[in-house]
């Protein structure tokens, strides 16, 4: 034995090969993006309550009266939720009605939309101005009320807008449900019904409870709709009125809105808790193969089931659509709709002469464009890391990257406020008032979109491929290039697609945060319909739910190369 | 061609018994190790520190008279020259066969002329001459596997491991690739430790067997040595068939082997005056017929096995024996038989 004339010195290392210096790169991304805008704000908030603030916002009446609507139309809004997201779910995840498959797609479809183009489009399909209405002859007549400039408006809209939430969370139960413990339970004598009823149903209810925490969680932070139905009326949620007090106040009431998003905050983090719950009794999955979903016959009840999906589809999805594109079409509000009225020329202005919205389609595409590949940057190394990675960092990073999503738009973007409202530090450069205060509130907030389809990607993939590139003396890096990254390709460009999807319509963060040039297509939006441009919001409107439709399509196509769970509306 | 030493080498996860405990192994050039066990007892783990996916607790790994681990302190698997075929294949799914093959030579920065050629070459030892572009998705289980042996082949490594390459295929191919194996080390003259769990691949493969129980190295040698002269009685019922009995201790202890007569007396002595008993191992083909001067056996089953029939025999006292037979034997049928060698095994 040669022992004693060793020539080598070893070297440490760790057993996945990973560099030294990737976990702690890591650590100061996620923290500087995802950690500090909240520390921050977490830290105004106590800061105003210990100085006395406080009085300033929980003795206005308006903040309770705020608070209550936020309430009454997230709760409202959370039943019609579940009501239309069981309607869904049941039938297409358990029976054999036709077109399941398009009716998940259709039924996705109010989740991805703007809510600011939701609501206008229905005030457009209602109204005694409606276009569409009027050109049918069936308008009520002129000053009726609008009806949906209402807390019912809102609540029955941030119902339709947040049922795919619902929809999606008990098809991941009701999917799960293996065929083998249904047919266990009709050859021990049980009917259809009965198994229906006894066992499938009770497995879908954690899925249920989580989904409507979801929606109510959403509904707290929707901003696009009562901005539409609410500002008319002077209904105000608390999102609206920290909009409203921003708008009017500007940064000088720092405090006060900490103040309000940290309200916001406690009623989102209650939702997330009760959705955390809900969760956990979802072991139950594992049980029988799953794979074989069940599927009930319908028999004589199919064709009834099918018609009365496909017309409520039409009613929340079709309708307020042809509403939409009724009203882009006059040559001005008000004008009778007929073959020989219709014009292009709102579109024409959108897309080509109104300065407005042209740079908000250069911005918007620039924001979400950036976010959309900037954050690939981080979730690659940082998906691989929590797959391959045996740190106990793993979970503290995974969960620092779910807050900023979980919380409400507004919240983070009042964090960001905080943030940056001061020169930064050492370069005194400020970047309030910049696109890249909205930029930075994007990565924040979409990080956790752009980590999913990665992370997946990454712990399917079997080690022992990396494992047999290590021994062949590829480093690090080769191994990522030629065998990780190609493998975790299809999945990168689902989140690419997916972030750039929610970034390219978003409104709530980019509304606290845009000024003069630097508004976003939602702002464009929400900007016309205040001004009174009904016909350019609502051919702006019909553009970016086309190009929703084409990014959706996109992704449905990648569908087959990705793992499940990646696009939303596969089950 | 260097000897791979493992000295002492310990690693524990956790704080339970180490999943690998105290193992040494001295492995001259060109052996043909098997490292055989139960599953849980160590072996692939112990591969996986020879590769350097893990790392000992303690204890040194040395390829001649390169130190490859010392304790945690350790050569990444990048930089050992080493090449291992997975359970998994472990194939690239993204690239074609020859891609696969051609991606060590790609790492070392080979000109692109060369590496088609040891490329070829490569495939042709594996039969798969005619497969270069197919991708890994396109191929049989066993096919894939040559595709992972035709990589180990192309770099000339010093030392190549397999992790159990044939536990996940059927009867038929693993026959074939057990061939395969054999051709290959006896071209290329490399130095192989192959993890498995099947006695027999390891007998048939291995020019040196280690048997692997609870972390431990129970016993290494030969397959035939191990075979003939087992130690112990987890190698006993690890290796080839035969009964352990427990019989009352009047051996000489000096010998391991016992003969007839000692046998027969120990095995007839009855139950209730033994005082502290010793394992014996009594292999079939030590079990004859006899029916002059045998012991007095009764047929408790019967199974043909080809060739020839395994008979289960139990005594009277309960004792049972395995025996080989070419005519069938009826169950209940009382037969004699002579136990003409035995084995003294430790605990």
């Amino acid at each position: 034995m040669a022992l004693a004339d060793a020539k080598s010195l070893p070297l440490r290392h760790r057993g996945n090969g990973q560099p030294v210096w990737l976990l702690p790169a890591l650590v100061v991304v996620v923290g500087l993006i995802c950690g500090l805008p909240l520390l921050r704000l977490a830290f105004r908030a106590s800061e105003a309550v210990f100085a006395g603030e406080g009085g300033s916002v929980f003795l206005d009446p308006m903040t309770w009266r705020a608070t209550r609507n936020t309430l009454i139309v997230s709760i409202v809004g959370t039943v019609i939720s579940i009501v239309l997201g069981a309607l869904f779910a049941i039938p297409v995840a358990l029976t054999d009605i036709r077109g399941r498959a398009a009716l998940a797609l259709a039924f996705m479809l109010p989740m991805m939309i703007p809510p600011q183009i939701t609501a206008l489009a229905w005030v457009q399909m209602t109204g005694p101005s409606s276009a569409l209405l009027n050109a049918i002859a069936l308008a009520p007549p002129l000053g009726s009320p609008q009806p949906l400039y209402s807390r019912g408006g809102i609540a029955l809209l941030i119902g339709v807008q947040n049922a795919p939430l619902v929809f999606l969370s008990m098809m991941a139960g009701l999917t799960a449900v293996p065929r083998d413990l249904v047919e266990a339970a009709r050859l021990a004598g049980a009917r259809q019904r009965e198994v229906l009823a006894s066992i499938a149903l009770p497995l879908a209810l954690p899925g249920l409870v989580a989904g409507a925490a979801l929606a109510f969680v959403s509904g707290v932070g929707n901003f696009g709709i009562p901005a539409i139905l609410g500002l008319p009326s002077s209904i105000l949620t608390l999102p609206t009125l920290i909009y409203v007090r921003l708008a009017s106040f500007g940064t000088g009431t720092l405090g006060d809105m900490a103040l309000l998003s940290g309200l916001v905050a406690a009623l989102a983090i209650f939702g997330i808790w009760v959705q955390t719950r809900a969760m956990r009794g979802r072991s139950l999955r594992t049980v029988g193969h799953a794979g074989r979903p069940v599927r009930f016959e319908l028999g004589a009840g199919k064709l009834p089931v099918q018609l009365l999906l496909w017309f409520v589809l039409f009613f929340i999805l079709v309708a307020p659509f042809l509403a939409l594109v009724s009203t882009s079409l006059l040559p001005t509000y008000g004008v009778r709709l007929t073959l020989e009225t219709a014009s292009l020329a709102a579109y024409r202005a959108v897309l080509f002469t109104q300065s407005m919205t042209v740079s908000a389609f250069t911005n918007s595409f620039l924001l979400a464009g950036l976010a959309a590949f900037g954050l690939l940057l981080v979730t690659l190394p940082l998906g691989w890391y929590l797959a391959r990675g045996r740190s106990r960092l793993s979970g503290l990073l995974a969960s620092t990257i779910e807050v900023p999503y979980a919380l409400p738009g507004i919240v983070v973007a009042v964090a960001c406020i905080l943030l940056f409202a001061a020169p930064l530090p050492v370069i005194g450069v400020s970047l309030y008032g910049t696109l890249w205060i909205i930029l930075f509130a994007y990565l924040a907030s979409f990080m956790a979109v752009s980590l999913k389809p990665v992370a997946a990607a990454f712990s399917q993939i079997d080690p022992a491929l990396e494992e047999a590139a290590r021994l062949t003396g590829a480093g690090f890096v080769r191994r990522m290039t030629t065998i990780t990254l190609p493998l975790a390709a299809p999945a990168a460009g689902a989140a690419v697609i997916l972030v750039f999807l929610i970034a390219v319509n978003e409104l709530t963060i980019s509304a606290l945060l845009w000024s003069a040039g630097t508004q976003t297509l939602g702002v464009a939006v929400f900007n016309l319909d205040d001004s009174g441009e009904a016909t350019l919001a609502a051919a702006l409107s019909v553009i970016i739910v086309i190009m929703v439709l084409a990014l959706m399509l996109a992704l449905d196509r990648l569908a087959a190369r990705l793992p499940k769970g990646v696009v939303p509306w596969r089950v | 061609m260097a000897r791979l030493i493992l000295d002492a080498i310990t690693r524990r996860f956790g704080a339970d018994q180490p999943a690998v405990d105290a193992v040494s192994l001295d492995i001259a050039p060109g052996t043909f190790l098997a490292l055989l066990g139960p599953s849980g007892c160590g072996k692939t783990t112990t591969l996986r520190l020879v590769a350097g996916f893990e790392t000992p607790d303690s204890g040194r790994i040395l390829l001649g008279d390169r130190l490859l681990a010392e304790g945690a302190r350790a050569v990444p698997p990048e930089d050992r020259n080493m090449a291992m075929v997975f359970q998994s294949h472990a194939l690239w799914p993204h690239m074609s066969v020859a891609e696969n093959v051609g991606y060590p030579l790609k790492v070392r920065g080979l000109p692109s002329a060369e590496r088609a050629a040891r490329i070829a070459h490569a495939l042709d030892t594996v039969d798969l001459g005619g497969f270069r572009d197919r991708a890994p998705a396109e191929l049989s289980g066993g096919q894939r596997q040559r595709v992972a042996l035709a990589r180990c082949l192309v770099t000339d490594p010093d030392v190549i491991l397999f992790d159990e390459p044939l536990a996940s295929l059927d009867r038929h191919l693993k026959a074939s690739l057990e061939d395969a194996f054999r051709a290959f080390h006896r071209r290329t003259g490399a130095t192989i430790v192959y993890v498995t769990h099947d006695q027999a691949e390891a007998m048939a493969l291995a020019d040196t067997v280690a048997v692997m129980d609870r972390g431990r190295i129970a016993q290494a040698g030969a397959p035939e040595s191990i075979y003939r002269h087992p130690q112990t009685r987890a190698v006993a019922a690890l290796i080839g068939q035969g009964a352990i009995l427990d019989l009352p201790c009047r051996f000489d202890s000096s010998s391991r082997e016992i003969g007839r007569d000692a046998l027969h007396a120990a095995f007839l002595a009855p139950a209730a005056s033994a005082g502290s008993t010793v394992p014996v191992l009594v292999r079939p083909e030590d079990v004859v017929a006899d029916p002059a001067e045998g012991i007095e056996f009764t047929v408790s089953d019967c199974v043909f096995r080809g060739e020839r029939y395994g008979l289960a025999l139990v005594h009277a006292s309960d004792r049972r024996v395995f025996a080989w037979s070419a005519v069938a034997a009826t169950i209940g049928e009382t037969v004699r038989y002579s136990l003409v060698r035995g084995r003294l095994l430790e605990g």
